[in-house]
């Protein structure tokens, strides 16, 4: 893993009217590494990449990326990073290559350039055989990875994956995480927020566990392991859990989805 | 445990009213509504249009026809709201699987889609009376041919309501349903000119216009509450629609069997 | 490349897109559109004039349904709009575009426009067709024409936009329809002139100059039936870019409370 530090969170608030969904979130990410974001329902994981995302503001707090705060030019960091939300939202409108046609014209991508990548995503996903269909006929693992081709298409350096696998079968999973190590053999960096804690434990480099819009450890899966002397990164996260409800009275917030 | 025909009544008799409580809860909003666009209406046709050449009177001609036209807007909404359901939750799937006939569950709809718009369009009279007021009189109403033509018409939009869900089964085709079909159905049955005024202008056309069930409700409903001068005879009116609503009803069983694939 | 620069080849490929899928449902709309018109030119047109109305009303009719037509869109556009805020929500995606969140709204409203400004030129053919001797195309001032149907498409589409921020759920949106829509166009003077509702309700009429329908309507008569009848086409103009300004901030600022974009 890179030492070099791709985006700088510094205490991250973010609040709606009835509830805080992040109470102060400071974290730094590393080039090149995948980040797990876990946490119960509820516990700010996808608030969280959403305003990474710049889909949604903070209430307080700033992003810095290559250590420059992102909402000093929002536009130009988008070109730096790729988006794939929890729930499938291609054009059903449009072919699923328009899509990602009209995906690299609008970062500026030029004729040649967009047949180059999507030949390279078509093959790299196995997406050929959709091509020239609509969003509605395809199966849920085929949405998702055209959303993550689509999230691709404009070779970001940051992708954020909000829960990519979910609904899926299992060998669609096991799939979408070869894609996911592809991912990092690029360089991508990728935040990978999920429910699921054998993804966690196979894909992070490191993890980082949210609980009620505050960061409650961060660490890599093995240490992890080491440290609460358990077997796998889910009895890790059960008993840190545990500790959690025992210690604290009031509940998590809901995650704003 | 009842058996046969009591079971059916009992269980048709708490369809119908789970569905109206269910429409019930809406009703306010859509009473609010249908004042609003009778109010838009009969001021114009009413007050303003007179400056236009319009009759003096021409306002409670269009409250008549208002007030059978009511049932044809519920129409729409629910046949949406039906297919918004088939194509989510899927709620009529619970009620299809109930020991009845899955014709006892439609007509339970009809039947509280009926009740409904038969309220609205009564509620519509005094409203109008309030508008027009020295224009219209009470007296012209023949109260029991008002109340027999207004719950024909609404039984009649309610098969109409399964007929038209059934027939367009998917969201995406609602839009030129309406479009296409139910508002042509509606300007052209009546709601503005009288059978009589087009018979003037154009006897086949006239004919043609017989055709249309939404021309025989404008009638039917003018002649109980203007008077039977310059309109169908009242009783010419119910049996059409009666016929109406029998076409409709085999139409609707038919498609809905197509549609929900049910026993 | 220049931010300005960039923002404009994003707004542009972004109106190519919306556009691109308005153009799979554009027949339909052109179908519904003339059926619409057909049965409302040919019963004002014809058949009420046994009732008294005007020989000439059916010409009158013609132009207010010209200015109607982006108004009923409105209704559509919203729907389809609230759906997918509900579901999908492919307008995600467009917000994380490397342009500021306006030109996403901007690309919008300019497509709902272009669509209307289609439909609005399409219905004058149609018009002649169904009033060909009462109906002269060389009354018709081109360029007044053409300035109030481009103003009041572009108002349309901004109101689109505004109407979809505000209702927010498609759980509300006929709420809207009734109380709100139908109300602005069939009292902002679709099927009468200020001229006649200032003879019949005198000072009250002064209230109907809220409506920015009305000056959409007398703007379109203005300029369809060359008459002085109706209320100054520039004044017209002047009323609907102020509506547009209007409309566009209220729009701006209710999109950024339902979607909390950055």
């Amino acid at each position: 893993m890179n030492n070099k530090i791709l985006l700088k969170i510094k205490n991250v608030k973010k609040k709606y009217a009835t509830q805080e969904a992040l109470k102060g979130v400071s974290l730094d990410i590393y080039k090149g590494e995948i980040l797990g974001l876990l946490g119960v329902n509820g516990a700010g994981k996808t608030t969280l990449s959403s305003i990474i995302a710049t889909l949604h503001p903070p209430t307080e707090g700033d992003i810095e990326f290559e250590g420059k705060s992102i909402y000093d030019d929002v536009a130009t960091y988008r070109f730096s990073i790729g988006f794939c939300p929890q729930k499938p939202n291609l054009n059903p409108m449009l072919t699923l290559e328009q899509n990602l046609r009209l995906s690299g014209s609008y970062y500026q991508m030029t004729k040649e350039q967009i047949d180059a990548r999507l030949a390279q995503l078509v093959e790299q996903f196995g997406l050929q055989k959709y091509l020239s269909q609509k969003a509605q006929v395809l199966s849920g693992g085929y949405k998702q990875r055209f959303m993550i081709a689509r999230a691709l298409m404009h070779n970001p350096q940051l992708v954020i994956l909000d829960e990519p696998t979910v609904g899926l079968d299992p060998h669609i999973r096991r799939q979408l995480w070869q894609q996911i190590r592809d991912l990092k053999q690029l360089g991508v960096t990728v935040i990978l927020t999920t429910h699921y804690l054998d993804e966690a434990e196979q894909l992070s480099d490191r993890v980082c566990v949210l609980d009620g819009g505050l960061i409650k450890l961060i660490d890599t899966p093995d240490k992890l392991k080491a440290d609460f002397k358990m077997k796998n990164l889910e009895d890790v996260f059960i008993a840190l859990m545990s500790e959690g409800s025992a210690s604290s009275d009031s509940g998590n917030s809901a995650d704003n989805s | 445990m009842k058996t046969g025909i009591f079971r059916f009544t009992d269980i048709f008799c708490k369809l119908v009213a789970t569905n109206f409580y269910i429409a019930w809860q809406e009703f306010t909003n859509n009473l609010i509504n249908f004042y609003i666009w009778a109010f838009c209406s009969l001021v114009v046709m009413g007050y303003i249009m007179q400056e236009f050449g319009l009759a003096s009177d021409y306002g409670c001609f269009q409250l008549a026809t208002v007030m059978g036209t009511i049932g044809l807007f519920q129409v729409y909404g629910n046949s949406f709201r039906c297919i918004v359901d088939f194509e989510g939750e899927r709620h009529i799937s619970y009620s299809l699987t109930l020991p009845v006939s899955p014709s006892v569950v439609f007509w339970s709809m009809i039947t509280s889609y009926s009740l409904m718009g038969i309220i609205l369009s009564v509620l519509m009279l005094p409203f109008g009376k309030l508008l027009l007021f020295n224009s219209f009189s009470f007296a012209t109403v023949s109260w029991l041919k008002f109340i027999i033509i207004i719950a024909l018409a609404n039984i009649f939009y309610g098969v109409f309501t399964i007929a038209i869900t059934a027939h367009v089964g998917a969201m995406s085709k609602m839009e030129n349903v309406w479009s296409r079909f139910i508002f042509p159905m509606w300007f052209m049955g009546g709601f503005q000119f009288s059978w009589a005024s087009i018979y003037k202008l154009s006897e086949p056309l006239a004919y043609v216009l017989l055709c249309n069930p939404i021309m025989f409700i404008m009638e039917g409903t003018r002649a109980a509450v203007l008077g039977p001068e310059n309109c169908l005879p009242w009783g010419i009116c119910c049996i059409a629609i009666a016929g109406f609503t029998i076409v409709g009803w085999l139409y609707a069983k038919y498609k809905m069997r197509r549609l929900l694939d049910f026993v | 490349m220049n931010s300005i620069v960039r923002f404009s080849d994003i707004f542009c490929k972004l109106v190519s897109t919306h556009l691109l899928i308005a153009r799979q449902h554009i027949m339909d709309q052109i179908i519904n559109l003339y059926i619409w018109t057909c049965c409302t030119l040919v019963i004002m047109g014809y058949i009420m004039q046994s009732f008294g109305l005007v020989s000439t009303y059916g010409c009158f009719q013609f132009a207010s349904i010209v200015g109607a037509v982006g108004l009923f869109e409105v209704y559509n556009a919203a729907a389809r709009n609230l759906m997918d805020i509900d579901s999908d929500r492919t307008i995600s995606y467009y917000l994380i575009l490397p342009a500021r969140s306006v030109v996403v709204l901007l690309s919008m409203a300019c497509s709902y426009a272009i669509v209307g400004l289609l439909l609005t030129v399409l219905v004058i053919p149609l018009g002649k067709l169904i009033f060909y001797n009462q109906l002269s195309l060389a009354q018709i001032s081109w360029f007044k024409f053409l300035t109030v149907a481009v103003l009041a498409n572009i108002f349309f589409g901004i109101f689109v936009v505004a109407v979809t921020a505000h209702v927010g759920t498609i759980a509300r949106m006929r709420n809207i329809w009734s109380r709100f829509i139908w109300p602005l166009w069939f009292l902002g003077c679709y099927q009468f002139s200020w001229e006649a509702i200032h003879q019949s309700l005198g000072s009250l009429s002064y209230i109907f100059l809220i409506n920015p329908v009305l000056f959409v309507m007398e703007g379109m008569r203005g300029s369809l039936l060359g008459s002085q009848e109706f209320l100054p086409w520039e004044i017209c103009c002047v009323a609907i870019c102020f509506y547009i300004v209007i409309c566009w901030q209220y729009a701006h600022y209710k999109m950024k409370r339902l979607l909390d974009f950055v």
